[in-house]
């Protein structure tokens, strides 16, 4: 399967192109936050180190390292809906070399008051973004209500909560299963449990087995707000790629309703992650809703960047001897047509070619 | 269509061994992997399956990052380094916990810092800030017994099996930390893009596993 776009700047021009279309608009941000905004959503962080220094004015700025918080401090409820698209590189730490990274990201945001339909073009979109990377893609759908309610269900401090739900999302049905004799958790609701983290099934398969988990109001909404989902997105050529999985699940402080993920055929990890966060806004006082996503360009750096490095169409090689005014014709002709050409006076390592032209002056070719 | 291949990483060692044993009668056989050879590399495509040897402590990397799509490796590993990854299934074998051991006259001295040898650093730090007791690491990579010894620490935090080694060098467990077994771990990407392969191998193992205890 051929990638429909094969470079970083590509991926870029064609995303801000569907976003756009879809009526979304550019939001653009400083490169700077100040580092209260951070200090007091610590948790809603990916990685909790910022870069920080000291402004003119002695006030404590931060490189950002998360965009999503710059939006929601500058979006007002007042505004109606909002749907906004950004690309911006942030600064985070990598978790296992301890550097600073900067990283490119793509992502929309839609927020104000939202209905069925605003989640679903959310998704959709999401959904056609991978499929623009690549069309061997899946999106993880989960609804944060079933763990939270199952979980509540179970009365246990929130330390415990927080363990069992990074065993869900680890699908380590062993460990839910101690941690929650552990703590005396009943067992027909360590059984359901552990029945969340495994399901990974097509939606209309995934269905039959949430009716067993539905206990309360509150799943029977999150059922409901799914069949919703999946009916209107019935019509958009992507239900195919989607899968119930409620592994995919992220700190309640922020999130409820959808969360989902996306990856991508020989990406080794997520690409894409998103959910709805109405509890963020609260945290901001704002009484409406949000939902939106992410992709994490550097995921994606390898699957772009090889492919654009190791490929041309045409390896021309010349040498001191050839003829240049031949040459440049040669190169021309061919990027008129719309190939990819090489022109090199030795085959570079490892480069691949469909075909090659030998202009050498003295050799035999 | 040619059957889907699974990467498996397998850790170097008596516990790889015997993992292997275990996926070889649960049907995955590879007959090549048992010549005598220098090669790292086995694979049989009629079981659909490619294994390779790694360091144990690697195994969790190789499936994060996609080189393996499974591999079996202890919890040790999985907690010190916090892979993203499934873990999918306890082997229920390599059983040891990670345990506080000292000498065994040891009083902790709550006065000052306590220094903690050790070849975990953050199961270490993670199990004393929960406590809330200020600890000194010295990260050390083996012989982690001798530390406290020499007095180059007052405890160290380590894997202990029989406790048979402790006794020897005048040491004894002094607190447990965690139950540690082998798991059975999946990326998450091949878990999605080679899931029929992926849940029948765990599915067997699973099978295997429990009729074995």
């Amino acid at each position: 399967m051929r990638n429909k776009v094969t470079t970083e700047e590509s991926a870029l021009i064609a995303l801000k192109r569907l976003y756009s279309s879809y009526g979304y608009t550019s939001f653009k941000m400083s490169r700077f936050e100040e580092y209260d905004l951070y200090a007091n959503n610590k948790n809603f962080l990916i990685s909790d180190n910022v870069i920080t220094f000291t402004d003119t004015n002695g006030k404590l700025m931060a490189l950002k390292p998360d965009v999503t918080l710059s939006i929601v401090k500058n979006t007002s409820p007042e505004a109606g809906l909002q749907k906004l698209y950004y690309s911006e590189n942030v600064y985070r730490v990598a978790a296992k070399t301890h550097e600073y990274k900067e990283i490119m990201q793509v992502g929309l945001e839609s927020i104000g008051k939202l209905d069925a339909y605003s989640c679903a073009e959310v998704i959709t979109l999401a959904a056609k973004s991978l499929e623009l990377l690549d069309e061997d893609y899946v999106i993880d759908l989960s609804h944060m209500s079933f763990a939270t309610q199952l979980l509540s269900e179970a009365n246990l401090h929130h330390s415990k909560k927080a363990q069992i739900m990074e065993y869900i999302g680890e699908k380590n049905t062993h460990m839910i299963n101690s941690a929650c004799k552990e703590n005396g958790v009943s067992e027909e609701l360590t059984e359901m449990l552990i029945h969340l983290a495994a399901i990974y099934a097509t939606p209309d398969k995934a269905f039959s087995e949430l009716e067993l988990l539905n206990i309360n109001d509150e799943t029977a909404k999150a059922l409901m707000e799914l069949r919703q989902l999946m009916a209107a997105l019935s019509s958009s050529g992507i239900t195919e790629h989607i899968r119930f999985d409620f592994s995919v699940i992220s700190d309640d402080r922020y999130y409820n309703g959808f969360t989902f993920a996306g990856y991508i055929h020989g990406v080794p990890r997520k690409v894409l992650s998103g959910g709805r966060y109405d509890n963020l806004m609260r945290r901001f006082k704002k009484d409406c809703g949000a939902i939106g996503f992410a992709i994490y360009f550097d995921a994606l750096e390898q699957l772009l960047a090889d492919k654009e490095f190791n490929e041309v169409d045409t390896l021309i090689l010349y040498d001191g001897d050839s003829n240049i005014a031949e040459l440049c014709a040669k190169v021309n002709e061919i990027v008129a047509g719309g190939k990819k050409v090489s022109a090199m006076r030795d085959i570079p390592k490892g480069l691949k070619y469909k075909n090659m032209i030998d202009l050498g002056g003295n050799k035999n070719g | 269509m040619a059957k889907t291949m699974i990467n498996v990483a397998l850790p170097k060692g008596r516990l790889g061994e015997k993992v292997l044993a275990i996926f070889e009668s649960a049907g995955y056989t590879c007959p090549s992997i048992h010549e005598q050879n220098r090669r790292l590399i086995f694979e049989n495509e009629e079981t659909g399956i490619r294994y390779f040897w790694v360091k144990p402590s690697d195994v969790a990397i190789y499936v994060e990052r996609g080189a393996a799509d499974v591999g079996v490796c202890g919890k040790d590993i999985l907690l010190e380094y916090s892979p993203e990854v499934y873990e999918l299934l306890d082997m229920g074998m390599g059983k040891c916990r990670m345990a506080v051991a000292a000498k065994k006259d040891f009083r902790d001295n709550t006065a000052r810092s306590l220094i903690v040898a050790t070849k975990f650093p953050n199961i270490a730090r993670d199990y004393y800030l929960k406590k809330g007791r200020e600890i000194d690491i010295i990260k050390l990579n083996g012989s982690i017994e001798i530390a406290p010894i020499l007095g180059l620490s007052d405890v160290i935090v380590d894997i202990v099996e029989t406790g048979k080694t402790l006794l020897e060098n005048d040491l004894c467990p002094y607190e447990d930390i965690v139950n540690i077994s082998a798991r059975f771990i999946a990326n998450k990407a091949s878990y999605k893009f080679k899931y029929e392969a992926v849940t029948e191998l765990v599915n067997k193992i699973a099978s295997y596993v429990e009729n074995k205890e």
